[in-house]
């Protein structure tokens, strides 16, 4: 991993298009401003984290699911979907 | 081609219903060819895979629920799938319905499933909409968690 130290206002270019800022200092928090064209998806790791646990969590939650309990949800869903209708 | 699947038994698919998703799902990278169970219009669809004959993700059509469902997908994730005209972009969010408290389901809507109709090649994105939750209540004001 390449480390490097940086301070308030200075920044990082990955490429020719990637400019990663430090904004501001405060405690134990680093405030950064990313600037990536659009192509380039950009996320807090917390938010992929997030969603693998909540796949595995889907999976293992579908699979105690059965017929009956699908039908109710199915039930509440035809009414949600007439309310917004 | 006949698959095994642990919800639906043995069931028959033909070649050209299956999706195929280049990097798998987001936890499932292994898993990268599925197909759909249920008919389009049902309101739950299910997001079987064929790597795996246990896992099969129950799945919604964001827009038949939130007319204003709109995701922000990356330039990048659209390449993925060779999705150039959103026309035929196919998006489904991934549920999740506890058993003990049915009215209690969610939908990932952080991260849908993004199937490109032509080349049926997919991709589970992380939607550049900040505010969209991965955990967002279907049923609120009915008592959810």
């Amino acid at each position: 991993m390449l480390v490097l130290s940086r301070k308030v206002n200075q920044s990082i270019m990955i490429g020719d298009d990637i400019e990663i800022k430090i904004l501001e200092i405060r405690g134990d928090q680093v405030r950064i401003g990313i600037e990536a064209p659009k192509k380039v998806p950009v996320h807090r790791k917390e938010v992929y984290e997030a969603i693998v646990r909540e796949n595995i969590l889907a999976a293992q939650m579908a699979a105690q699911v059965e017929e009956k309990i699908e039908e109710s949800v199915v039930k509440e869903l035809q009414r949600l979907k007439k309310k917004k209708d | 081609m006949k698959i095994n699947t642990l919800r639906f038994g043995e069931i028959e698919v033909s070649e050209d219903k299956i999706i195929y998703m280049p990097h798998g799902l987001i936890g499932f990278p292994e898993l990268k060819r599925f197909f759909i169970v249920g008919e389009e219009g049902q309101l739950i669809r299910w997001f079987q895979s064929i790597d795996e004959p246990q896992v099969a993700l129950p799945i919604i059509n964001p827009f038949e629920l939130f007319p204003n469902f709109s995701v922000d997908i990356s330039d990048s994730d659209l390449e993925d799938i060779e999705l150039r005209d959103p026309v035929d972009a196919v998006i489904f969010l991934v549920m999740v319905i506890p058993r003990t408290n049915p009215r209690g389901a969610t939908v990932n809507m952080k991260a849908p499933i993004v199937v490109n109709a032509k080349n049926r090649k997919a991709k589970q994105v992380i939607a550049l909409n900040e505010d969209y939750p991965v955990r967002y209540p279907l049923f609120p004001s009915e008592g959810g968690t």
